[in-house]
């Protein structure tokens, strides 16, 4: 049995490279859609990763959103009263209030104004996990201090701690930063601390946008999530971490423009990416039909010459998949590094590439293999 | 005898099923063109759809309103010193901001973006303008933009909705358009937002000029006569600096033009393909063709009508199929996504000209082929 599969590859190996050209004109075929996919998948990726960064910076179980939610750039607020309530529910260990708003930032020396996502938070270090975020808050002492996201637009002028700038005509100083880019909502983004962040939005101090909860060691997420819903008035929802990351990514990918742009054009490359593998694995086998008929006549099995079909097919794919993911690679990297979205390709998501891409070519083999089965070695000589 | 176009054609057609794969490997070759330049056109378009919308010659900006998303604003003085200025006609503010709409269905509270100016002046191609005026007339009556995202509920008019906490009556609809930030807009007259907004300074504004008057001349006189704190632009200028803007700086901009390279790129060299394969494989016929007498002049021919037919059978089929999508594209995102004809004609040609170049380079192999090697 071995053996047979062992003269199968074989016999397929040699097909393949009996014409280097024509090999290289499959390779470049089927490398087509190797890089088509892995751009597309990478990029629909950076957007899911992207959209739930901020929550990523930070350690919490459970969190209390206001009805009202929708996704972190459009939320609305609650009564802080509502942490106090919940302090109360049995294994609820901490929470931390995380505040949202939309603002304006301006550079004082070009006096250029951009939008701005202003994130206020709690001074509770247990809560924050970025370790530069952790870091910057120790260093949020006067009442005008925040820290600047890195990744903030050009316009927002020069960076380093000390540089003065408004957030919406009130002078604040830079004195720590962190690295977020959350430029789907807003050209750059800045924190401060919950105690001054009423006076720099304009909001009532005793409001609150998204409260995060830790629970007490051992706790059951589920049962004190049932526990707080039911404590707590119906003008607050309460999810699981892992239910507010998948509503945030639903939310982007189904509603928000660039998240459906992003996730049809993913689609339409997994159809055409199958189309070109069927026409290029396609014209490999039909090219080789007279052959494949010989060694039919001569009494190989039907399996035995479909086989070698099928591993001519996944030998194309597996040669072209190197080049193709580094081409890729290369690509993505450029959008990394000109945009701070996380699209670099991760061994991970090139390992989920390459797994579609062998289900792709299996399917187009086979139905070009049928060619073979069909194949009548009479046929051949007319 | 035999025309070259018309043995060709022939050719292709003996064998339909792999005339018809050959057709979908160029169709989905188009698809992903299309659909990726469609992307890029449509999100520039989106990002630019207030300059398209100014209905006048000149418009005025702060000077740190570098592109169209960002809120700076200028001192309303500014557009009163250049009133009397001589070939300038009418002069119209523009503000915009963002207010809460709750929506009549869910109750819940969504940001919308606000655009007002003077009742009785239509700054924007956004409708009817006697109707607009009428409706901007009549103390806290807002327009709705029909093409907001549907996010906002079922908007009726001559009902109230909620804006920020107070009342507002739907008169009628205006046609702007949501961006990738902005998920729709309503429209409200300039007293009304003064009123939500007492410090409100205008973001924009609209200049007409006199029957006659010299668009550069009187451009000229305002930018001598104001600081520099404004800048006074054209609206076409406007538009082609806000779409170099998102092209270069925005990072939606970089992600969609290079997936839009790849995508041209991706799609020539799938053309190519198709076609390479298709000629090579007719090898024999073409060496059969030779050995009776035709000249390889003629056999160049029937190979270019050959390009030319699946170039433009496959075309035809992408671009119907990318009409689809397209189609999906603009119902789910109310993005400015739209066929257009230098998009079709862009692609048209480089699905055309690679496999015209694949036809030309198996053709060589053709000149070389030698009839009696065949058996």
């Amino acid at each position: 049995m071995l053996s047979r599969i062992r003269r199968c590859l074989f016999i397929a190996l040699a097909n393949l490279t009996q014409r280097k050209m024509r090999l290289l004109v499959a390779l470049a075929g089927t490398g087509v859609p190797i890089v088509l996919l892995a751009l597309q998948i990478a990029s629909l990726n950076a957007a899911r990763i992207q959209v739930t960064r901020l929550y990523d910076d930070f350690t919490f179980d459970l969190v209390l959103v206001p009805y009202t939610y929708q996704f972190l750039y459009a939320g609305g607020t609650f009564d802080r009263v509502r942490f106090n309530q919940a302090h109360a529910v049995p294994g609820v260990a901490d929470i931390f209030g995380l505040n949202v708003d939309t603002n304006r930032w301006t550079d004082l020396e070009t006096m250029r104004s951009s939008s701005l996502l202003l994130i206020g938070i709690d001074e509770q270090p247990g809560f924050v996990r970025d370790p530069e975020m952790a870091q910057g808050l120790g260093s949020l002492t006067g009442t005008r201090a925040v820290l600047i996201d890195e990744f903030s637009s050009s316009d927002y002028g020069k960076l380093a701690n000390g540089t003065e700038a408004n957030i919406s005509d009130q002078a604040v100083e830079i004195a720590g930063n962190y690295q977020l880019g959350l430029f789907f909502y807003a050209d750059g983004s800045a924190i401060a601390r919950n105690t001054d962040f009423p006076q720099l939005s304009g909001r009532d101090p005793r409001t609150v946008s998204i409260g995060l909860v830790q629970l007490e060691n051992g706790a059951d997420a589920g049962v004190v999530k049932a526990a707080l819903a039911g404590a707590l008035p119906n003008d607050v929802r309460v999810l699981t971490k892992s239910e507010l990351i998948a509503q945030e990514r639903t939310f982007f990918l189904t509603t928000k423009p660039l998240g459906i742009v992003l996730s049809t054009s993913m689609w339409i490359a997994f159809g055409v990416g199958a189309v070109i593998l069927w026409q290029v694995l396609s014209a490999d086998i039909v090219n080789r039909v007279k052959e494949f008929a010989t060694m039919k006549a001569m009494g190989f099995s039907q399996s035995f010459v479909m086989g070698v079909g099928l591993a001519q097919a996944s030998f194309l794919a597996l040669g072209s998949f190197l080049p193709a993911i580094a081409i890729a690679a290369v690509i993505l990297a450029t959008i990394e590094r000109l945009t701070h979205l996380p699209t670099a390709l991760t061994p991970e998501l090139s390992a989920n590439v390459l797994a579609i891409v062998l289900v792709m070519c299996m399917l187009a083999a086979f139905s070009a293999v049928r060619r073979i089965a069909r194949a009548a070695p009479a046929e051949l000589y007319r | 005898m035999m025309t070259s176009p018309g043995l060709g054609i022939r050719l292709l057609a003996f064998n339909p099923a792999r005339l018809l794969a050959a057709f979908a490997g160029i169709a989905v070759a188009v698809v992903i063109m299309f659909v990726e330049l469609g992307l890029l056109v449509g999100v520039l378009d989106s990002q630019a759809i207030m300059a398209d919308l100014v209905r006048g010659d000149l418009v005025m900006m702060s000077r740190g309103r570098t592109n169209l998303h960002k809120f700076n604003d200028f001192d309303r003085i500014r557009l009163s010193q250049i009133a009397g200025l001589s070939g300038v006609g009418e002069i119209i503010p523009i503000y915009q901001g963002t207010a809460g709409l709750e929506s009549p269905e869910d109750e819940v509270i969504r940001r919308i973006m606000v655009v007002s100016f003077p009742a009785g002046h239509t700054p924007l191609a956004i409708g009817d303008e006697d109707e607009i005026a009428r409706q901007l007339a009549t103390p806290r009556t807002i327009l709705y933009d029909r093409r907001s995202r549907p996010i906002f509920g079922n908007i009726v008019v001559g009902e109230d909705v909620e804006l920020d906490g107070a009342l507002y009556r739907v008169g009628g609809f205006v046609d702007i358009g949501p961006d990738i930030v902005n998920d729709g807009a309503v429209v409200m007259s300039e007293g009304a937002w003064l009123m939500r907004r007492p410090n409100a300074r205008p973001i924009m504004g609209v200049i007409r000029l006199l029957a006659g008057a010299d668009v550069a001349q009187v451009r000229e006189r305002i930018v001598a006569a104001l600081p520099d704190d404004v800048s006074v632009l054209t609206p076409v200028e406007v538009r082609d600096r806000e779409v170099a803007f998102t092209l270069s700086s925005a990072p939606i901009g970089v992600l969609f033009g290079i997936g839009m390279l790849a995508g041209l790129i991706i799609g020539a060299i799938t053309c190519y393909q198709i076609l390479f394969n298709e000629i090579v494989d007719r090898m024999k016929q073409y060496a059969m063709l030779k050995a009776m007498g035709f000249s390889d002049a003629f056999l160049r021919r029937v190979i270019l009508a050959q390009a030319v037919l699946l170039s433009c059978g496959g075309f035809v089929l992408g671009l119907g199929l990318a009409y689809s999508v397209y189609a999906y594209i603009a119902k789910e995102t109310a993005l400015a996504v739209q066929l257009s004809l230098t998009s079709g004609g862009i692609i048209f040609a480089l699905a055309a000209g690679m496999s015209i170049a694949a036809g030309l380079l198996a053709v060589r192999r053709v000149r070389i082929a030698d009839p009696a090697e065949l058996y």
